[in-house]
């Protein structure tokens, strides 16, 4: 996760981070379920889109320049109402603007927010001995704290995926217990095995974080709620 | 029958010869270089060729003698008369580009260069300059720096390490290492230990011939039955991985000391051999979805090797403890959950087998206390026979039975266990590692005698133990794998 960043900065001639729509647009196209996605360039347009996708929705700030939206304070999440989201919008693009004067903006992402399931992180890097690799683990400080991440190399199976889930400290979280129910463990199969023909068939993409993917109960699914993806260009 | 192998997984690909099955039995030996000078490698490597290796042609190549070690010498490698298997460089440097392009005019098949000063400390050129010159004209390169190739089944010496000082001993272990030093440390190690190996590889620098190859070479080679890796970087990864899924189909275990987890580690492996080392999670992800057996310490690679090349592989993680020592057993219950066995539950009809064949005061259960072995009338018999009746128990899949005693009286009660450990085998097909925490006298004394028998014997119960869960860890994967 954090190598993106220095993959940036370090081959920033060669590869192209895109931005969280474009990734988006990408997954889709191979089959992912993304959280949808308006771009809002005024704060009528970002109230136009809330309403459309239905409360409560989330603001993402927009731009090729800010990699780390969190860090440029550029997120608000669950949004119940038309007064927070055009609050929202201004201070998102308030805080854009002092946090990179130059960066350019293409607007505020309007997007559903998805309250329930578990954060996870399913991501790929290119390993210049052995190709592309493939992590998966459990989302937030799990991953930034415990780096409690399982990866496999590609191309791999099933049954790969299946001991790579397993493999994870935390993956009794997943299984269900008094505070949560049965995590969608084939979604998370699904999911994975999208991952690793996305990246075996797509060799320009040098890494790609879903982060965080939230994992509903059984049954539900998984959809990425935010992605990124590093490609040669 | 030993071993769990079947002859056809053993044999698989092995019908038509190898690229690399002349390197590994040639014919014909050059060694330039070569002087009776014993503080040179040459010299070392002609003198344990004579001693230790079987009756090939050697040809000493040095321009200033008539002879070396009473066999006739060639001041160059194209003035021997006949063709040449393997020519060994032992020469500085400077002087090895140009026996290379000796060696591409006489047609030599393979050239084993021992000198160092090349990749790894920075010189890429020269060491390129020596690959394509042998490339173009077809002669692979072992090396350059590094200790060459000891094949204990064939009898070929093409190293001077000093390791043939200890006597080798033959098995079904090969050792594939990019460390020289280190590498002919594990194989005086291996045969210390009364524990043979089928041929050990040292890699160097492989500007040519890699450890992937010499693993593809290996799964095909009916001698060896596990092979063990000493690795400090892979330079070829799809080849690697390509070798190690042929390992899995002929059920060949992989055995592999990794360096380079510590950010330290990395930069002394760039520095050791100039390999460039990838990331170690990468390898630890590559190592289980491959099924390659990652352990932390030489030792284990040794121990955990002896183990599966001896024994046939054991179905489930239920391991049955016998040991004199109450203290042993705490020791060994206390380490199975972090090493994936179990403690097996014993069926009531062993429990009684067992309660007959204890002291009055000892409890029969698992891990199993005994108490005290001299002074029960049935000192001799009381191991050997728990054994058995252990390891017939449907409950359990592997027996780990140990003694703490001493001196020669000893003998009888190991003699003893090992002819019931050859009744198990009849009746049976489930690992014994035997441990014994003793004096090194007396230590020496039953391993000789548990070699001889190919029982696996440990110096202590957690090192028996820890060698039952390498066995585990393949045995399940194996047994994933061909759901």
């Amino acid at each position: 996760v954090r190598e993106a960043t220095k993959g940036h900065m370090s081959n920033a001639q060669s590869h192209q981070v895109l931005t969280e729509h474009e990734s988006k647009k990408i997954l889709e196209e191979n089959g992912f379920r993304v959280t949808k996605m308006t771009v809002a360039k005024t704060r009528e347009e970002a109230v136009q889109a809330a309403k459309s996708i239905g409360f409560p929705v989330a603001l993402k700030i927009v731009s090729p320049d800010i990699i780390h939206k969190t860090d440029a304070n550029g997120v608000r999440l669950e949004l119940s109402s038309v007064v927070d989201v055009e609050r929202a919008f201004d201070e998102i693009v308030g805080a854009a603007r002092s946090y990179n004067p130059d960066a350019r903006i293409e607007g505020v992402g309007v997007q559903e927010f998805v309250s329930d399931g578990i954060e996870v992180i399913v991501g790929s890097k290119r390993d210049e001995t052995f190709g592309p690799v493939v992590i998966f683990g459990l989302g937030g400080i799990f991953v930034d704290l415990f780096e409690d991440v399982s990866m496999r190399i590609v191309p791999f199976t099933e049954l790969d995926i299946r001991e790579m889930i397993r493999e994870i400290k935390g993956y009794k979280i997943l299984q269900g217990h008094r505070y949560a129910k049965k995590a969608d463990i084939p979604a998370l199969i699904e999911l994975i095995s999208k991952t690793e023909s996305l990246v075996d068939r797509d060799r320009r993409i040098v890494e790609m974080d879903l982060n965080p993917v939230k994992l509903l109960e059984e049954g539900k699914g998984a959809i990425v709620v935010d992605a990124r993806i590093m490609r040669e260009r | 029958v030993l071993s769990s192998w079947t002859p056809e997984s053993c044999e698989s690909g092995n019908m038509q010869a190898h690229e690399l099955s002349n390197l590994f039995d040639p014919k014909t030996i050059a060694v330039v270089g070569a002087s009776s000078d014993l503080t040179k490698p040459g010299a070392r490597l002609m003198a344990y060729c004579l001693k230790l290796g079987a009756p090939v042609k050697l040809f000493p190549i040095n321009p200033n003698r008539p002879e070396v070690m009473g066999k006739k010498a060639f001041s160059r490698v194209t003035e021997v008369p006949d063709d040449i298997d393997v020519v060994c460089v032992a020469v500085p440097r400077q002087a090895v580009q140009t026996v290379v392009e000796d060696c591409v005019t006489k047609k030599a098949k393979f050239i084993v260069v021992f000198s160092a000063g090349f990749s790894e400390i920075g010189n890429r050129e020269q060491q390129t300059k020596l690959v394509q010159t042998a490339k173009n004209a077809g002669c692979r390169i072992m090396g350059p720096n590094c200790q060459g190739l000891i094949s204990t089944v064939n009898n070929v010496i093409l190293s001077y390490h000093s390791c043939l000082d200890t006597t080798p001993v033959r098995g079904k272990i090969a050792l594939v290492t990019q460390s020289g030093a280190l590498g002919g440390y594990l194989t005086g190690a291996f045969w210390e230990r009364k524990i043979g190996i089928s041929h050990f590889v040292s890699t160097g620098n492989e500007s040519d011939l890699e450890v992937s190859e010499f693993v593809k070479f290996l799964v095909t080679d009916s001698n060896t039955k596990v092979i063990t890796l000493f690795l400090e970087g892979i330079r070829n990864g799809p080849k690697f991985r390509q070798a190690a899924e042929e390992a899995v189909r002929a059920k060949k275990p992989i055995i592999v000391v990794k360096t380079g987890k510590s950010e330290k580690g990395r930069q002394s492996a760039l520095t050791h051999t100039g390999a460039m080392t990838g990331s170690d999670k990468v390898y630890d992800a590559l190592f289980k979805q491959l099924g390659i057996l990652r352990v932390k310490t030489m030792e284990e690679l040794i121990e955990g090797a002896a183990a599966l090349a001896s024994q046939p592989l054991p179905t489930g993680n239920r391991i049955a403890f016998i040991s004199p020592s109450g203290a042993a057993c705490s020791l060994v219950s206390d380490v199975c959950d972090d090493l994936g066995l179990k403690v097996a539950d014993l069926s009531g009809k062993t429990l009684a087998r067992v309660k007959s064949l204890l002291p009055e005061m000892a409890v029969a259960k698992n891990p199993l206390d005994v108490v005290y072995v001299y002074g029960n009338p049935n000192a001799r018999t009381m191991i050997g026979d728990l054994i058995e009746a252990m390891a017939t128990d449907p409950n359990v899949d592997m027996v780990i039975p140990g003694l703490t005693i001493g001196g020669t009286v000893a003998n009888e009660v190991a003699a003893y266990c090992l002819e019931s450990i050859r009744k198990v085998r009849e009746k049976t097909s489930k690992p014994v590692l035997f441990w014994w925490a003793t004096d090194r006298d007396s230590f020496a004394r039953a391993e000789s005698l548990f070699s001889k028998n190919e029982v696996p014997l440990y110096t202590t119960p957690e090192r028996a133990v820890t060698a039952a869960a390498i066995m585990f860890e393949y045995a399940d994967y194996l047994q994933r794998r061909t759901k």
